[in-house]
């Protein structure tokens, strides 16, 4: 098993590396760049071209993205030692650093808002994210897998079609709708829950576990459900279609065969079956949503990482943007990898090695 | 000795989309205690319906015991709910299955799979369960029971698995087994072992067994009757020689004719049953086999009754051929026994 894990790790640093360069890369074909405008206003091109440099915009292409790996202090030694390699030129004229490289744990430094690293940016703003990614999936998973087992083993009665219907309602409504309906409901009249902001600041224990009191839950209620009721849908829907499959397997019918009850054949017979599919779908879902949820962040005024992904797009903070997408992959690629973890133990026929 | 199982009139229907499926029609028989009792007959016969109406374990809806009664040790199985019904399933009354491959759970292991039963009927607390389930494993032939038991089921061979399925079936000893088609999924040294080993551990426990198959050779030397099946009525029971040496009913003797055989002469053709079954959603008010059946005379338009014809020998046929003419081309058939 641990040797297992180690080897995806190590199989997954390429995966990350080419993903960050395609992103890298991209982003900088894009037309204009994080210092052509301030507001709406053209910046004058001298201002411009010291804030390129001092950013290492100048560099060649390789060049940038090996000292955003690697960090600009070994770019320049390489080229104190090597300086014939091409492009060394430029960079043996750029004293100062501004990146010690992924390698590192460094992220970068972002280009617009200027002075804050991303680790700082990242630091405050993921765990937020990540509480409410977490909460909601908890919350998706606590209706969805109910439900879906509800609708399967009440098949074509009024329960399944009104699991069916809620779960069509929970998939199609989308969350910027119900985030406002909750907030005119329980915020403004009610008055029951704050409208917005998130009970807990940064720092929190262990980088991510928040504080346990209400004024923490009373600001995350509404959002989770936002966004839960959302996941559980598509849970719900899943499960309730593999259940159907695999209570008409032999075994099954064999586990009936032996007397036992109802409730004995679906959790202990059936259930863990059907949860192979429920758990495929779960990676990406777990990747995507503790990465921020960009709409439910803006309408509920929470501090996540959704909001800077966008702002860092529109912005043309490239340093940012990259980052951000690093993490995602990380985050997928871990996800995908417990994904893995968990049908081995699902299924005793998935060996893992 | 003294009735275990007395179906009287049984009827089961399947109302599907098409129709009203009549998979079971007025389907009587009886096991006595410690009886073997085969059931042949072709796939759709009603064969494995028949006895899944039993045990209550038929899909519902769209399938539904209509009529008829079974007394099983004197209580009405058809009248049971499924409460009473668990109890009596797994216990009194177990069932293996045909496909060993599909039929255990894949992802438990085969302790749980086997102490469950004993836990639930039996009342055995954990320690005792799994004592009982390696006895069980030794007693069905598997060896180093004590290190197996903890295995999954797709580290077994089939045959190893049908064991499994056996050992399950007999955890708590019951006194009617009731065997769908157990050896149709194994290959032919397997199927001899564990037609063998039920023959065994049917003289260690005295239980009674219904083996359903469509194989008429190998019931010859494992059941004490046989009672044939066609669209899902039966046609013809008789104890097991009689059946061999003397055949009434049509059918009956056209199945022993498909039966290949050791000494056949070379180029001898294997003499097929003519045609298709009836449409159970369309029953015909004829004889169900009359479409099908060489010795139809005009009174075959009406459904005939089972009819006594000797000893324990009921036959569902107006013409109830004689053996010895039937059988004149076909005399080796007689000596399959």
């Amino acid at each position: 098993m641990l040797s297992y894990i180690i080897r995806r790790t190590l199989v997954s640093i390429p995966v990350i590396l080419l993903m960050a360069f395609v992103v890298f890369y991209l982003i900088r074909q894009v037309p204009a760049g994080p210092f052509d405008f301030v507001g709406d206003r053209a910046l004058p091109p001298a201002i411009r071209e010291n804030l390129e440099k001092r950013y290492h915009l100048d560099w060649p292409l390789m060049w940038q993205f090996t000292s955003y790996v690697v960090g600009d202090d070994v770019a320049l030694g390489v080229c104190n030692v090597a300086g014939f390699i091409p492009g060394c030129d430029i960079i043996k004229e750029t004293p100062e650093g501004v990146s010690r490289g992924l390698i590192r744990g460094d992220l970068g430094e972002s280009m617009k808002q200027r002075g804050r690293s991303i680790n700082t940016i990242v630091g405050n703003s993921f765990p937020v994210s990540l509480q409410l990614g977490i909460l909601s999936i908890i919350l998706g998973l606590l209706i969805g897998i109910p439900a879906g087992v509800l609708a399967a083993l009440r098949q074509n009665s009024w329960v399944d079609y009104l699991a069916s219907f809620v779960a069509v309602l929970g998939l199609s409504i989308p969350s910027m709708v119900i985030g406002p309906v909750l907030i005119v409901v329980f915020a403004v009249k009610l008055g029951w829950l704050p409208a917005a902001q998130w009970g807990a600041p940064p720092p929190y224990t262990l980088g991510i576990i928040p504080p346990l009191t209400w004024d923490f839950f009373k600001h995350t209620i509404m959002p989770v459900i936002a966004l839960g009721t959302g996941l559980s849908a598509s849970i719900a829907r899943l499960t309730r279609a593999s259940l159907l499959q695999v209570i008409r397997e032999d075994y099954i019918r064999t586990a009936r065969a032996k007397g036992l009850k109802e409730r004995v054949v679906i959790v202990r017979h059936a259930l863990k079956n059907s949860l192979i599919p429920v758990v495929t779908i779960l990676g990406p879902m777990v990747a995507g949503v503790v990465t921020g949820t960009f709409v439910i962040e803006l309408i509920f005024a929470i501090p996540g990482m959704g909001k800077y992904f966008i702002d860092s797009i529109t912005n043309r903070d490239y340093t940012l943007i990259t980052s951000v997408s690093v993490i995602y992959g990380v985050l997928l690629v871990a996800a995908n990898m417990l994904v893995d973890i968990t049908y081995g133990w699902l299924d005793p026929r998935i060996r893992l090695d | 000795m003294a009735r275990l199982l007395d179906v009287k009139e049984l009827e089961t229907r399947f109302f599907t989309e098409n129709g009203v499926v009549k998979a079971v029609n007025h389907v009587t028989f009886h096991v006595d205690e410690g009886e073997t009792l085969g059931v042949v007959g072709e796939s759709g016969s009603g064969k494995s319906v028949t006895m899944l109406s039993l045990m209550k374990l038929i899909p519902q809806p769209p399938g539904k015991v209509t009529g008829g009664e079974a007394l099983f040790q004197g209580r009405d199985l058809v009248q049971m709910n499924q409460n009473e019904m668990r109890e009596i399933r797994g216990n009194n009354m177990a069932m293996i299955f045909q496909d060993p491959m599909t039929s255990l759970n894949p992802v438990l292991r085969i302790s749980t799979q086997i102490m469950e039963a004993l836990e639930l009927h039996l009342k055995l607390n954990k320690q005792e369960a799994r004592d009982r389930a390696v006895e069980l494993l030794r007693m069905v032939g598997i060896p180093a029971a004590e290190k197996r038991i903890d295995d999954y089921p797709h580290q077994f061979s089939g045959g190893m698995r049908q064991r499994v399925m056996i050992a399950i079936g007999l955890a708590c000893v019951p006194q009617l087994l009731i065997a769908d088609e157990p050896t149709t999924a194994l290959d032919v040294t397997i199927q001899a072992q564990i037609v063998d080993l039920v023959k065994d551990l049917r003289s260690e426990i005295g239980m009674a067994i219904i083996w359903i198959t469509h194989d008429m050779s190998l019931l010859a030397s494992l059941a004490d009757r046989i009672m044939v099946m066609y669209a899902g009525e039966i046609v013809e029971v008789a104890p097991v020689n009689q059946l061999y040496e003397n055949p009434r009913h049509p059918y009956t003797i056209g199945l022993l004719r498909s039966i290949p055989r050791l000494d056949s002469r070379e180029h001898e053709r294997l003499q097929p049953v003519q045609g298709f079954p009836p449409d159970l959603i369309d029953y015909p008010t004829t004889c169900p086999f009359m479409p099908r059946c060489p010795y139809a005379i005009s009174q075959c338009v009406q459904d005939p009754d089972l009819e006594e014809v000797g000893d324990r020998h009921f036959v569902r046929c107006w013409v109830k051929p004689r053996g010895e003419k039937v059988l004149a081309h076909h005399h080796r058939v007689r000596e399959i026994t």
